[in-house]
């Protein structure tokens, strides 16, 4: 079976680096640093899950996650929302424009590996 | 509109009602004093009339006393006559002195008072003489006797008859004096209560109802509408209560929005604070979480040597962002604090500012970088490390403000005695509402918004850092087109830039130049 591929969209380098030596080598991983880039990437290839930051250049993470909610081939593709901003409110926000889960930043590495796990999981 | 006082006014009316009831009551007083004179005059006629009747009686008792003797001789028929006689003189002079005063009744009572002593001295005596020794001779002259007594009787008629006459004159006089005095009477009592309601009208017109206005504008002020006015005109009190009441609804309105605008200061300061601890807070969260997602990887897993390094690398350039900012919060103290250490020494700007572009536009493959620096070296008095953070901060800013990449134009050159350094970019610019406030330390525009990472320290750090070496800083920017922002610094030995001539206006707009340079 082919390995999963994950999106993984965030501005910081060492961020996608994180998430990626995070998850580890069993997945393939596509990167992004806007959320035109994302949807690019997205339409190439289908993630098979998101790793998505809400503060992005060019607009926000959330307005990408509404994008993908609207269109036909992405609608169901869980996305994981990361945010800096640890506010209730961002939550509410994340969890309204769609994402399946939602991590403030910084993040443990395990918890977010867990959560990958289960939602691949429940995709399948 | 004269300003005259309430006080004047009311006591100017009140004076005015008093004078005409006052003249009203002496023309009352008049006309009944009139009256009494004219009752007495009256009353004085009829004693005349009463004394002219009894002389009457006593002439008509002179004459039958007189006749009756001469008849029979009997001298008991001669007492009437004698008692007459007796009493005539008294009777007289009562008369005369009633008629006192008045020359045409004097002279009528004068002349029957000398028909009497005529009569008695001429007729009645020689005839009383003549009887006793010629009766027959005395009563043939009794005709003469007659005619002497009408002739009295008739000066006394006349008397009486002009006392009557003026006595009627006299109390149709006073009819007519106590019938003004009547109209008089009610014409002022009407013209009285005329006056005191006109008044009363005129107090509630000028206090009254102004007062009653001061009252309902209270109650709204109490209310708390503070816009309400009252007119400021009237008499002198009633305008000064107008203007006075004025002034304090527009000083509470004032005060109001004095306090309305101090609470909504408040209130920004309140979100700019609560924006500022979200923002730092931000701003901490993005390196930490590389700095603590990197180390627990590194403490769980097993990486080959390389790997190790590199993520060790990266721990290492976030946990030095952590420390940059760290830096910026503490110069932002510095900077409130108005102390800057500058450890200053020549510097030369062409080998700074390569350094800067290298750490700079070594990692962005998006932006195409034109740098345009001089051959020689230009040389500034400054702190080496303070214009490397201005310098990196300018180009840092170029960086983010164009995610789209494109151009970025750095260019160093001599003008005036004085190094200038200009970095533009293609990027977003700056919307014409934001380029006042650029400097303010935390004020970050439209970038919060656009998802671009930031403290908003960084020039206002910049500018206090170029101030600080006598230099200027600044910008020119349009929306959507892109920025240049430049900094002129004094060459080494030569003074402040506060005594030189001010940034020359660009010639060319920013947005021709890029035309150009495209």
């Amino acid at each position: 079976m082919a390995a999963e591929t994950i999106l993984v969209v965030d501005d910081e380098p060492p961020l996608r680096e994180l998430v990626r030596v995070s998850l580890g080598d069993g997945y393939q991983f596509d990167e992004a640093a806007d959320i035109e880039a994302a949807w690019e990437k997205a339409h190439e290839r289908r993630p098979d899950l998101v790793v998505l930051d809400i503060m992005l250049p060019g607009g926000s993470g959330l307005d990408l996650l509404r994008r993908f909610r609207e269109d036909d081939s992405l609608a169901d593709v869980p996305v994981i929302v990361l945010s800096a901003w640890q506010t209730g409110e961002d939550e509410q926000a994340a969890r309204a424009a769609g994402a399946d889960a939602f991590m403030p930043k910084p993040f443990a590495v395990d918890e977010l590996a867990r959560v990958v796990d289960e939602l691949l999981e429940g995709a399948v | 509109m004269t300003r005259s006082s309430l006080v004047t006014r009311i006591v100017a009316a009140a004076t005015v009602i008093a004078l005409a009831v006052g003249a009203l009551f002496l023309v009352f007083v008049l006309s009944l004093s009139t009256l009494r004179r004219a009752t007495s005059r009256e009353s004085k006629a009829k004693d005349v009339t009463v004394a002219a009747l009894q002389l009457d009686a006593l002439t008509a008792d002179l004459e039958s006393g007189v006749r009756a003797y001469v008849s029979t001789r009997k001298p008991r028929f001669l007492e009437p006559y004698n008692e007459a006689k007796r009493e005539w003189p008294g009777s007289v002079s009562r008369l005369r002195n009633l008629v006192r005063g008045d020359v045409v009744q004097e002279r009528r009572v004068q002349r029957v008072s000398d028909q009497f002593r005529s009569y008695l001295s001429d007729y009645s005596e020689p005839i009383i003489a003549i009887a006793e020794v010629a009766p027959e001779a005395a009563r043939s002259s009794e005709s003469e006797g007659r005619r002497r007594l009408d002739s009295m009787r008739r000066g006394l008629l006349q008397i009486l008859g002009t006392e009557n006459a003026r006595s009627q004159q006299r109390i149709a006089d006073a009819n007519g004096i106590a019938r003004r005095a009547e109209i008089a009477g009610i014409a002022g009592l009407a013209a009285s209560i005329v006056l005191v309601l006109l008044f009363g009208a005129w107090v509630a017109r000028a206090v009254a109802r102004p007062v009653r206005r001061a009252a309902d504008a209270a109650t709204d002020v109490a209310a708390g509408d503070f816009e309400v006015r009252l007119p400021e005109r009237g008499v002198g009190e009633i305008a000064a209560l107008g203007i006075a009441f004025n002034s304090m609804t527009r000083s509470l309105e004032e005060s109001r929005k004095a306090v309305l605008q101090q609470n909504e200061q408040l209130q920004a300061s309140e979100r700019h604070k609560s924006d500022l601890i979200s923002m730092v807070s931000h701003e901490l969260r993005t390196p930490l979480s590389s700095v603590l997602g990197f180390t627990r990887l590194l403490l769980d897993r097993d990486f080959g040597q390389e790997e190790q390094r590199r993520y060790l690398q990266i721990v290492d350039t976030e946990a030095r962002r952590l420390a940059s900012l760290a830096e910026d919060f503490l110069d932002v103290r510095l900077l409130e604090e108005g102390r800057f250490d500058l450890d200053v020494e020549p510097v030369d700007l062409v080998t700074l500012v390569r350094e800067q572009v290298l750490l700079f536009f070594g990692t962005t493959r998006e932006h195409h970088l034109e740098l345009d620096l001089p051959l020689a070296s230009v040389v500034v008095d400054a702190d080496r490390d303070r214009l490397a953070q201005v310098i990196g901060n300018l180009f840092s800013n170029a960086i983010k403000y164009s995610p789209d990449g494109g151009s970025i134009e750095v260019r160093l050159r001599i003008e005036r005695a004085t190094a200038r350094l200009s970095v533009t970019d293609e990027g977003v610019g700056i919307p014409r509402e934001h380029q006042e406030r650029i400097f303010e330390k935390f004020f970050r525009g439209g970038a919060v918004a656009a998802g671009i990472g930031g403290t908003g320290l960084g020039l206002a750090v910049a500018r206090e850092i170029v101030e600080a070496h006598g230099g200027e800083i600044g910008f020119r920017s349009t929306e959507g087109i892109g920025s240049t922002f430049w900094l002129r610094l004094p060459l080494s030995g030569s003074a402040p830039l506060d005594d030189l001539e001010p940034e020359e206006p660009e010639a060319r707009p920013v947005h021709a130049q890029q035309q150009t340079r495209r």
